[in-house]
């Protein structure tokens, strides 16, 4: 299956993207390298050197602006344009440039379009919890490069009952694991509900909520934008009390494929109606909360995710999944994607959009 | 129509093996009000959709109430329900009404079989409060099974309700034809209940074609205003083969009982694999693949869950 091009992916933490840096990735399968401009703005540019091909993030920035290449010397700016040949007359041929990718900083986020058609920042999907003058708690702007495919994360992330199961102790139990489902799609935006009333509450929550063990209504809703980024919003309240006495965080995670088969998974958690006990306690808490949340996404659900990757690559016969009820989340994002990206590949072949 | 998130904030047992919710929205908007006959649907596991009339009709608080009998052959729709507890929240989708009150008719005759007695209910109580003319009669196997009983005997109901406790099926038969006989002409005849006793009134009501007939379908679980109750014709329109789908099968089993094998493979309306396109006749659809444009485009359904509005249903196949 093709990756979807015209959209917006998510790069990296704006923290991650150090002045006077170069920090390379590789985006659909793209080797890219990506710096500030003297400006603070955030440029990226093919990771090779239009000349012979040397990776351009194993040079250097030179004049505030420009990336030299660590072979020859050619510099070029963050357009991908040459814009010094050191070598004979300096004469820069019009074939030396290198493609350059359209950036947008929001959200504490550097997001990527990876396409030919008009990058649109009004597409980029709202994130404003996660601005810096949000005023919210917000947990360490964390990521990894998970061996998974971007599909079978997030049919790991829009259904959710596996919390109960790979992540017993932290985010779920034994409890938790018959949930009520809702689904619902607005334009090319799903939300999947789920509750579970009355059970204990599961550690994570349990060390945000009244740290006692007790019982909790538990909710964990998901919402689901293009191409891979989603808000959970859950938390935990009294039995039956609403959801506004209770507390939680909003789950964010970015999937950005840097492969097939690998994927940049960006997350962090903003607190919902945080209860304060003082510190040094409420230091403590933010930091476990980090730590269990990283945890949970690099060794629990990346252990499985691999694992099931590796069966589906290497099955020597067909594979068609069976489905539950639980997977409606993934049917429904997976149909999205599924049309979009035919959608874009029938106009690339109709000549309607540039090759990609 | 959208999704609304509900709170049970209040259950209550009516009757022997019937409950009664009482949903208040979960945040968000308020509910929208409704008139007499109308039900709502809710959402009560990803693939179990069911509508259910609603009760409380008279000075609307902003809730809804639904009541439910819990059905032992039921396919999940009235247990889950019976299993709700206070303070769970559930799915719940505006209120729709293919069964209001003609606001022209002079006189009404409203008929309850058993659970049947939940719109029928709400229409009485609106009626009494608007001082229309109307008469209720409510048959039921026993007094404990029958739900509502202390409101039907309150002083605003009692002088026009008629109770008939564990009538025998000729009784009940005879005991219609007599009400239908009493009734003045042009009189509007509303009429709820299970299946045998909704095919008895229409078959009475026939006779008297000055009688206007309204039905509130229902059938297994609980109130199935839209569906056909008495099972639904498939056509196959590329051979013209049809089979009759009876209520507790679906189209995938009959056909493939009848050797026509649709893939298919979670069966449970998520997965997609037997969507198959509809030529003719409306779809009721019970799935979740399917968005609402889809649903309210009708020209396609996954035949494992799904059922039909209409009588007949002619798909691609």
């Amino acid at each position: 299956m093709s990756f979807l091009r015209n959209t917006w992916y998510v790069a990296l933490w704006s923290q991650d993207l150090e002045a006077g840096k170069l920090v390379s990735r590789t985006f659909l399968n793209e080797p890219i390298v990506m710096f500030r401009r003297e400006d603070g703005s955030p440029a990226a540019i093919a990771d090779a050197c239009a000349h012979r091909f040397a990776p351009l993030s194993m040079g250097k920035i030179v004049h505030g602006d420009r990336v030299r290449c660590p072979y020859h010397a050619l510099e070029f700016d963050g357009s991908g344009a040459c814009v010094h040949n050191p070598h004979g007359n300096g004469r820069i041929p019009p074939a030396m440039k290198v493609r350059s990718y359209p950036l947008h900083e929001k959200h504490s986020l550097i997001w990527i379009w990876m396409g030919d058609k008009e990058a649109d920042p009004a597409l980029i999907p709202d994130f404003r919890l996660l601005d810096p003058d949000s005023g919210r708690l917000v947990s360490k702007r964390d990521w990894i490069l998970m061996e998974a495919s971007w599909e079978l994360i997030t049919d790991n992330l829009l259904d959710l009952s596996h919390t109960a199961v790979v992540h017993e102790g932290i985010l779920g139990s034994e409890h938790t694991i018959k949930a009520n489902l809702t689904i619902e799609q607005k334009g090319t935006t799903v939300f999947v509900g789920r509750s579970v009333p009355n059970v204990p509450a599961p550690g994570l929550y349990d060390l945000l909520y009244k740290r006692d063990g007790g019982q909790v209504d538990l909710w964990a809703d998901m919402r689901w934008d293009v191409p891979g980024c989603m808000i959970n919003d859950t938390g935990v309240t009294e039995p039956g009390a609403p959801r506004a006495e209770g507390t939680g965080f909003f789950g964010m995670h970015f999937l950005t494929p840097e492969t097939e088969k690998t994927t940049y998974y960006l997350f962090a958690a903003v607190r919902q109606n945080p209860r304060s006990w003082g510190e040094p306690l409420d230091t403590e808490i933010q930091r476990q909360v980090s730590d269990l949340r990283r945890i949970a996404f690099q060794e629990q659900d990346q252990g499985i995710i691999r694992a099931q990757q590796n069966v589906m690559h290497t099955a020597p016969y067909p594979l068609k999944y069976c489905l539950l009820e639980i997977d409606v989340g993934p049917v429904r994002y997976k149909r999205i994607m599924d049309g979009l990206v035919r959608q874009e590949q029938e106009e690339l072949q109709a000549g309607t959009g540039r090759a990609a | 129509m959208t999704w609304q998130a509900a709170r049970v904030a209040q259950v209550r047992e009516e009757a022997v093996g019937i409950r009664s919710l009482e949903l208040v929205p979960a945040g968000g908007s308020d509910f929208a009000p409704f008139a007499p006959g109308a039900h709502v649907e809710l959402q009560l596991g990803p693939s179990l959709i069911r509508p259910y009339s609603l009760v409380n009709t008279v000075g609307w608080d902003g809730t809804y109430r639904v009541a439910v009998k819990l059905e032992p052959t039921s396919r999940g729709g009235s247990r889950r329900v019976h299993e709700l507890r206070e303070g769970e929240e559930i799915a719940v989708r505006p209120p729709r009404n293919n069964f209001p009150l003609d606001p022209g008719a002079k006189h009404h005759l409203l008929l309850a079989g058993g659970i049947g007695i939940t719109p029928i209910l709400g229409m009485a109580r609106h009626l009494a409060a608007s001082g229309g003319s109307f008469e209720l009669g409510y048959f039921g196997r026993s007094r404990s099974e029958m739900a509502f009983l202390d409101e039907l005997s309150g002083a605003s109901l009692r002088a026009r309700t008629a109770l008939h406790v564990g009538l025998e099926p000729p009784a009940v038969r005879d005991v219609l034809a007599d009400m239908l006989a009493r009734q003045p002409r042009g009189t509007h005849v509303y009429v709820c209940g299970p299946s045998p006793f909704m095919t008895l009134a229409r078959e009475l009501v026939a006779g008297h074609p000055d009688l206007a007939l309204h039905l509130e379908y229902f059938s297994n679980d609980a109130a199935m205003p839209d569906q056909q109750a008495d099972g639904f014709r498939v056509v196959l329109g590329r051979s013209g083969r049809s089979f009759e789908i009876p209520p507790d099968r679906t189209i995938v089993e009959v056909l493939a009982e009848n050797g026509i094998v649709v893939p298919t493979s979670c069966e449970q309306g998520v997965c997609g694999t037997c969507q198959t396109g509809v030529i003719s006749g409306r779809p009721e659809h019970r799935d979740l693949f399917l968005s609402d444009e889809e649903h309210a485009a009708g020209d396609t359904m996954l035949i494992c869950v799904s059922r039909s509005l209409d009588r007949e249903l002619v798909l691609d196949l």
